[in-house]
């Protein structure tokens, strides 16, 4: 005799960490690259120039990767 | 009667025409392996001219290779391009004289790009006529647009400089748009703007056809004024619209070549030198190709990045 489990029809809980969504996690990304970009083209310190591109590096990077995190 | 030929007999007739010995190697494959047949050519089309030389270009970033010395000894030079061109104030300068290039240009094309949008959205008579009109630039090449603004800019017989007398009572011999450092990067400006325009004021003309008329019914209803319904309705709804309008002028202009050199090659100086034609002197005239080519991972990351953004937004957009 086959058993019904009232329960199946839930959604089952993901482990994955709710910090970790790809939602925060790809506006984290979005900044980053958006600063990045201003990082590059404002007119005010030399310093930030310099860490433009690795701001934006960083910034693509994160968005490619937590583009295949689940919701 | 002419009568449409149906899909079977369309099907039946491309079968027999393929050759027997082809069909038959066909027949046994699956769905997925004739889809991968089709796209495959395609793939590696795409592979060779767009991956490869990305490839290719990341690694001469790392060396001292110059193209017009083949047979030089190439070293390995690591990060050192990166350095200096992030390190260098006259880059940096250039990046700055982008940034007001393009600060500008999506200020201005924003603005009357969504004004004329939102006349054009009243469908007054003859909309349809000056909807074209308005739309010609756009359709333009950029050789011929570069090229028929030099002769506008001409101060003895320039039209603009014509015009501008015209209304300020100034001589027009006396200022020259494309030679003067002060007025040159306006100059560009203004052209990148008549062009452009058109393309933001498509997009924004979408946005404001996409809200639909019961909303603005229910803003009557409740006595809403004009202000009211373009603050708290045309503008929150449309804002995705332009945003999208935004980020793709951005990065559009932020690689910006054709328009800039044939107006003034960079100069007077390198007033209008943007980032992309400083790349194009390092690789072309100096021959600095391994320097170069971290320019162009530099301004490629970055237009990657922005395009990653853009696409995020134009799904929003779709999901609206």
């Amino acid at each position: 005799m086959t058993t019904v489990n009232p329960n199946s029809s839930l959604p089952r809980r993901s482990r994955w960490p709710a910090a970790l969504r790809r939602r925060p996690m790809e506006a984290l990304a979005t900044v980053l690259i958006a600063a990045g970009v201003l990082m590059l083209l404002q007119p005010f310190a030399l310093v930030l120039y310099t860490y433009s591109f690795a701001t934006t590096l960083l910034g693509v990077a994160m968005f490619t990767l937590v583009s295949k995190f689940p919701e | 009667m002419n009568q449409m030929p149906s899909f079977d007999s369309i099907s039946t007739r491309a079968a027999a025409a393929t050759p027997v010995r082809i069909a038959a190697r066909v027949r046994g494959l699956s769905d997925t392996a004739i889809a991968w047949l089709f796209i495959t050519p395609t793939m590696l089309l795409l592979l060779a001219i767009n991956l490869f030389p990305l490839i290719w270009t990341i690694q001469l970033s790392f060396t001292n290779y110059r193209a017009n010395r083949p047979n030089a000894p190439v070293r390995n030079v690591g990060l050192e391009h990166y350095q200096t061109i992030l390190t260098d104030p006259d880059i940096w300068a250039r990046m700055q004289a982008t940034a007001h290039f393009v600060f500008w240009t999506i200020l201005l094309q924003t603005v009357i790009g969504f004004a004329l949008a939102y006349l054009i959205d009243r469908k007054f008579r003859g909309h349809g006529f000056w909807t074209t009109l308005i739309l010609i630039p756009m359709m333009l090449s950029p050789a011929v647009v570069g090229n028929f603004w030099t002769f506008l800019y001409q101060p003895q017989i320039g039209l603009f400089n014509y015009l501008v007398s015209f209304v300020s009572g100034v001589e027009p011999a006396s200022f020259q748009m494309l030679g003067d450092v002060s007025l040159s990067p306006w100059a560009i400006i203004i052209v990148d703007t008549w062009m452009w325009t058109p393309y933001v004021m498509l997009i924004c003309l979408a946005g404001l056809r996409s809200i639909p008329d019961y909303i603005y019914e229910a803003a009557e209803v409740d006595r809403a004024s004009n202000w009211r319904q373009f603050v708290s309705i045309t503008l929150p709804m449309c804002l995705p619209f332009i945003m999208l309008a935004v980020l793709f002028r951005g990065i559009e202009n932020f690689k910006m070549f054709d328009l800039v050199n044939l107006l003034t090659a960079g100069g007077p100086g390198s007033t209008t030198e943007l980032a992309s034609i400083t790349l194009k002197r390092a690789a072309f005239e100096a021959w600095r190709t391994g320097y170069s080519s971290a320019f162009a991972v530099i301004m490629f990351v970055m237009i990657f990045g922005l395009a990653n953004i853009y696409v995020k937004a134009l799904n929003q957009v779709k999901a609206r």
